[in-house]
């Protein structure tokens, strides 16, 4: 069975990124244990700050 | 990539733009989202925004050409024109100098009221690759008093892409139109 998780770039750590949607505007600061949601949000604006782990 | 059908729509075609353009550094943006290839998101490092230059009236321009076969790729040209040479021009003009040597993105709003962005695409695209990294500036003070075309800055931003400027989505048009964008400084 896979378990995909969201992984964070370790590159982008201590950075802060605005994420502006027009509907909910929101500013991340990028850590090691930033939670899912947020890292499947930055993974779905397609933010280089996150990357795929589709673990088996 | 298959060819979709194109059936045109019947209405008003407004030539030209709007004389507020939008203008940051590169380094500013991390990335852009395209829902249905509309820009739908702005994903920017911490609290950078777009800054607002106001040009004249019908002075915006976006030009792009380009030849495509097995390679290819259009230039496109993002031409402001400015009046009444100032010290405040020149420094914008300074900055924008500084700022091209990395890129800089612009937003801009044509006579038909659509928002476009150039200098970023999805990173799939060229994400913040090919951002505008050239400038020409342009300046003659004319001869006479009743020179109306002369004493006028025109500023040209310059870019290579293999890709067209993208237009944002309805509610960041919106947004843009009404003022209320938080990736730009309305201030």
């Amino acid at each position: 069975m896979s378990k995909t998780k969201y992984i964070v770039d370790k590159g982008w750590v201590g950075s802060t990124v605005s994420i502006f949607t027009g509907a909910v505007d929101r500013t991340v600061k990028i850590t090691d244990n930033l939670d899912q949601a947020t890292l499947k949000l930055l993974y779905e604006l397609k933010h280089e700050a996150v990357k795929i782990d589709d673990g088996k | 990539m298959a060819i979709a059908k194109y059936l045109k729509t019947c209405g008003k075609n407004i030539p030209g733009n709007r004389k507020m353009v939008f203008l940051t550094e590169i380094a500013n943006l991390t990335s852009v989202t395209e829902t249905s290839d509309k820009v739908s998101a702005v994903t920017m490092t911490g609290g950078a925004t777009f800054k607002r230059v106001e040009a004249e009236i019908d002075s915006v321009q976006f030009t792009s050409e380009g030849t495509f076969s097995t390679a290819g790729a259009e230039t496109q040209n993002l031409i402001l024109g400015f009046g009444n040479r100032s010290t405040e021009l020149e420094l914008l003009r300074n900055e924008l100098i500084a700022g091209v040597a990395c890129g800089l993105a612009a937003i801009w709003v044509d006579g038909n009221g659509k928002a476009w962005v150039g200098g970023i695409s999805l990173a799939t695209k060229e994400g913040i690759e090919r951002p505008f990294n050239q400038l020409q500036s342009n300046f003659d003070s004319g001869l006479t008093p009743n020179d109306t075309d002369a004493a006028k800055y025109t500023i040209t931003l310059t870019r290579l892409s293999g890709y067209p400027v993208t237009e944002f989505d309805a509610t960041l048009t919106t947004a843009i139109l009404g003022g209320t964008a938080t990736f730009i400084d309305w201030t």
